[in-house]
């Protein structure tokens, strides 16, 4: 059982314990956050100098929770006659009623409390306590707390209200108030996260509670979203549990924010609560045949913000798509680079693949033609760029000494390693980032040829492209292990340990056919597939860990990239069964996959063991059943018509995927597994 | 759509005829209001890897900074206009692609790169 609750909105969203209270602890980072600033850093409720004990949660709703809860007497058994209830809706910050019910017989005089407190802490400050440079103040008065924080113009407040009389004080509200017996006493709480132009005075609210409960105005907006999704029919419940539990998940994780251009997806609750380049281009790609719309917005936003300088604060040059955009303090003063930081190599040209694979399925050449000048940059910054050393490679070195060491998916420290464990050293030009360039060169020769009417360039880019696989398939080949390479170091040479990059391969299409069986016969051996999912690194290498975040752990989006690069090469079967041990898990985590989790074998463990600080929900783990139900139907779409050449396990049996949007209209694709 | 400048004299004078490349702004074109604290200060125009300063006249979008200086300092690509917007020191309405697009270009060059905040 979770020990903390979350509920969010996009990229608002409230951290608690079971009992409601924001009471963070060295282990639990609790809180309001927006914007990547923390509002409330306590929200502690008191009942005559004690804490309500808990009785049971109901989170079913991404966007608000209940609590309930009755004061405990100190018994071992919870015999009280005054229940308590916290409903909690994300608004702009939050809307909290609190109703106590009197159960006896007699009337109850009771003291409450709302312990309240603001640190304002910049999201990279929750973990690393540090000390502010603005300065904290509290305003006092009669119907409002107001907490803030001001360094220069960038200010930040919480405002504090109730809708009954309190006592305000400066470190939260009192309410003393005497419950009739056989009565329910409420009073809605408001707290607004304020924005800078509305802290002189925040926003009036809306009515608190609707009939249909807290914020019906998300019930709705989810129940659009919904409908819009198309509808899949199958033999197999834990399917249907896992792809709608996605489309809720992704529609909890839109996000609009002051420099974006529409709601996008936000990456992973709590720490990714923002734009990052590459989960953005990814989750949109999983989604594209269900929910177009996101990739429209990762397009547009991704383009406006590619960079057009040399910048080595932010590791940016001309044409490279962003990595990463922050909004809180630490951003704004540039103490972080992340407004935005382009310390990523893959981004850029799967922003080509995605702007391809786009227009297959929408048919908005709009869009695509207005988007060739960007087009262009990225590709000028894959040859010039992202290729420093002229060897014909993508390779990247920070130039930011704080900024990331590795700017593939694979990003933490230690997960770019030699058989032996020893780290490689930088430059270094990961396999797959050969894989993405290729295939953004192939497809943005299509473009090229079909959209922006240059047929010199369409062949240019396949030539490149056509020489990129030949000296790939040389150079990256490693003989006496059967596989990839990881990589090349800094040295040119071959990082030699057996990881789920070479998956990624097969999805480009960069591998030459008998490399590519080989490859996927390694993916399948035990070494690397542990019953749940590819590891990311094999068990038989040097840095392998079952619970190291990208040295052995399982990620379900990158599993579902393999398991659509196996059907591209024909490894039906194969793909199949990485989509079934998937869902499997997803079953396990209740539907909803998160981020990653450990590699451990199977026959070791009958259920996955969850990673420890992955996020959850994460949009491209979100986004994974989506992509494995595509892989699993054969859901291709080409010259504007729907293909669908489905190969589905025989455990799962039947899928219907009815009314799925493209230049077709809305068209059915059915897969039955074929009968042996 | 925003319409005539009112007041052509709050503009430094050697912004106008200041006509000039930008390797940042390839594939732009457009016309941004410029004005500080609610007052015009002209209107920033693209096109063909150029920009210039014109008195008045249409504009796609408005971009309304704080103080000249901080005006300034985007024209010369000096201040950021990420940082900018996240520290409040500036708004904008209209056309906010158009916007991010051309003072993120003038942060490669700018033909205002010698003017300095302040000036």
């Amino acid at each position: 059982m979770p020990e903390t609750i979350s509920i969010l909105d996009g990229n608002q969203f409230v951290v608690s314990n079971r009992q409601g209270d924001i009471d963070p602890t060295p282990t639990e980072n609790h809180g309001l956050f927006l914007n990547d600033t923390r509002y409330l850093s306590r929200w502690v409720l008191t009942i005559n100098g004690r804490r309500p004990a808990l009785l049971s949660v109901d989170d079913t709703t991404y966007y608000r929770v209940q609590h309930f809860l009755a004061l405990a007497t100190g018994a071992v058994y919870i015999d009280s006659h005054l229940s308590v209830v916290r409903q909690r809706s994300i608004a702009e910050g939050f809307r909290e009623r609190l109703s106590l019910g009197n159960h006896g017989k007699g009337p109850i005089d009771v003291d409450i409390h709302i312990e309240i407190g603001a640190d304002f802490a910049d999201l990279f400050e929750v973990k690393d306590k540090r000390e502010k440079k603005g300065e904290l103040y509290q305003k006092v008065e009669a119907d409002r707390l107001t907490l803030g924080y001001r360094r220069g113009q960038f200010r930040r407040e919480t405002v504090v209200t109730s809708s009954t009389t309190a006592k305000v004080e400066a470190d939260g509200l009192r309410l003393a108030v005497t419950i009739a017996p056989r009565t329910i006493w409420s009073t809605d709480l408001n707290v607004v996260a304020a924005r800078e132009h509305e802290t002189s005075s925040p926003a009036p609210q809306a009515p608190l509670i609707e009939a249909e409960g807290l914020r019906p105005d998300l019930t709705d907006n989810l129940r659009q979203w919904l409908d819009v999704a198309p509808k899949l029919s199958t033999s197999w419940e834990p399917l249907l549990r896992a792809y709608e539990r996605s489309l809720v998940d992704l529609a909890a994780l839109r996000f609009r924010a002051p420099v974006i251009l529409a709601s996008m997806p936000a990456a992973g609750l709590p720490w990714f609560m923002t734009i990052f380049g590459r989960d953005s281009l990814i989750t949109s790609f999983q989604a594209l045949p269900f929910l177009p719309e996101l990739a429209t917005t990762t397009l547009r936003t991704l383009a406006m913000l590619q960079s057009r300088a040399h910048d080595d604060f932010r590791d940016a040059e001309p044409g490279k798509i962003p990595h990463e955009l922050r909004f809180g303090e630490l951003t704004a003063f540039e103490d972080t680079p992340h407004s935005p930081y382009y310390g990523t190599a893959d981004a850029t040209p799967l922003f080509l693949v995605l702007m391809e694979e786009y227009e297959r399925w929408t048919g908005d050449r709009d869009l695509v033609r207005s988007l060739e000048p960007e087009a262009r940059a990225a590709v000028n910054w894959i040859d010039r760029y992202g290729d420093q050393d002229g060897d014909g490679y993508i390779e990247y070195e920070r130039r930011n000494p704080d900024g990331l060491e590795n700017q593939c998916w694979k990003d933490s420290g230690d997960s770019i390693a030699f058989a032996d464990g020893t780290l490689a050293d930088t430059p270094r030009a990961i396999c797959e980032l050969q894989g993405y360039a290729y295939d953004a060169k192939r497809r943005t020769a299509r473009l090229a040829r079909e959209v922006w009417n240059d047929p010199a360039w369409a062949d240019e880019l396949e030539q490149q492209a056509a020489a990129l696989k030949t000296r790939f398939n040389e150079d990256f080949w490693l003989p006496e292990r059967n596989f990839f390479a990881l990589g090349l170091d800094g040295h040119k040479r071959k990082i030699d340990s057996l990881t789920s990059n070479i998956g990624h391969l097969l999805w480009s299409g960069i591998a030459d056919d008998d490399k590519a069986k080989a490859c996927a016969a390694h993916l399948m051996d035990d070494a690397l597939f542990s019953g749940w999912g590819v590891r990311t690194m094999a068990r038989t290498e040097g840095s392998y860990n079952p619970i190291g975040y990208h040295v052995g752990t399982v990620w379900p989006h990158d599993n579902a990239i393999i398991a659509w690069g196996l059907r591209r090469y024909g490894y039906d079967a194969e793909a199949g069964r990485i989509a079934y041990a998937m869902l499997e898990a997803a079953e396990l985590f209740k539907g909803r996959l998160p981020e990653a989790f450990a590699g451990y074998a199977r026959e070791t463990t009958r259920y996955p063991v969850e990673y420890p600080t992955a996020c959850s929900p994460q949009a491209w783990a979100a986004g994974t059943p989506l992509l494995l139900i595509r892989a699993m139907l054969g859901l291709d779409a080409k010259d504007g018509e729907l293909i669908v050449n489905p190969a589905v396990p025989e455990a799962i049996d039947r899928i219907e995927l009815l009314d799925v949007p493209g230049p077709w209209g809305r068209r059915d694709a059915f897969g039955r597994a074929r009968v042996r | 759509m925003s319409t005539n400048l009112p007041n052509a004299s709050a503009i430094p004078p050697d912004w106008i005829s200041r006509r000039g490349p930008g390797s940042g702004l390839s594939g732009l074109a457009g016309r941004i209001r410029l004005q500080v604290a609610g007052t015009d200060a002209g209107v920033l125009k693209v096109a063909n890897s150029e920009a210039e300063i014109g008195p008045d006249g249409e504009a796609d979008a408005t971009l309304n900074a704080d103080t000249l200086p901080t005006l300034v300092g985007l024209l010369a690509g000096e201040v950021h206009p990420i940082i900018a917007r996240l520290q409040n020191r500036l708004s904008v309405e209209g056309d906010l692609a158009l916007i991010v697009r051309v003072f993120l270009g003038l942060q490669a060059d700018s033909p205002w790169s010698d003017l300095r905040p302040g000036s």
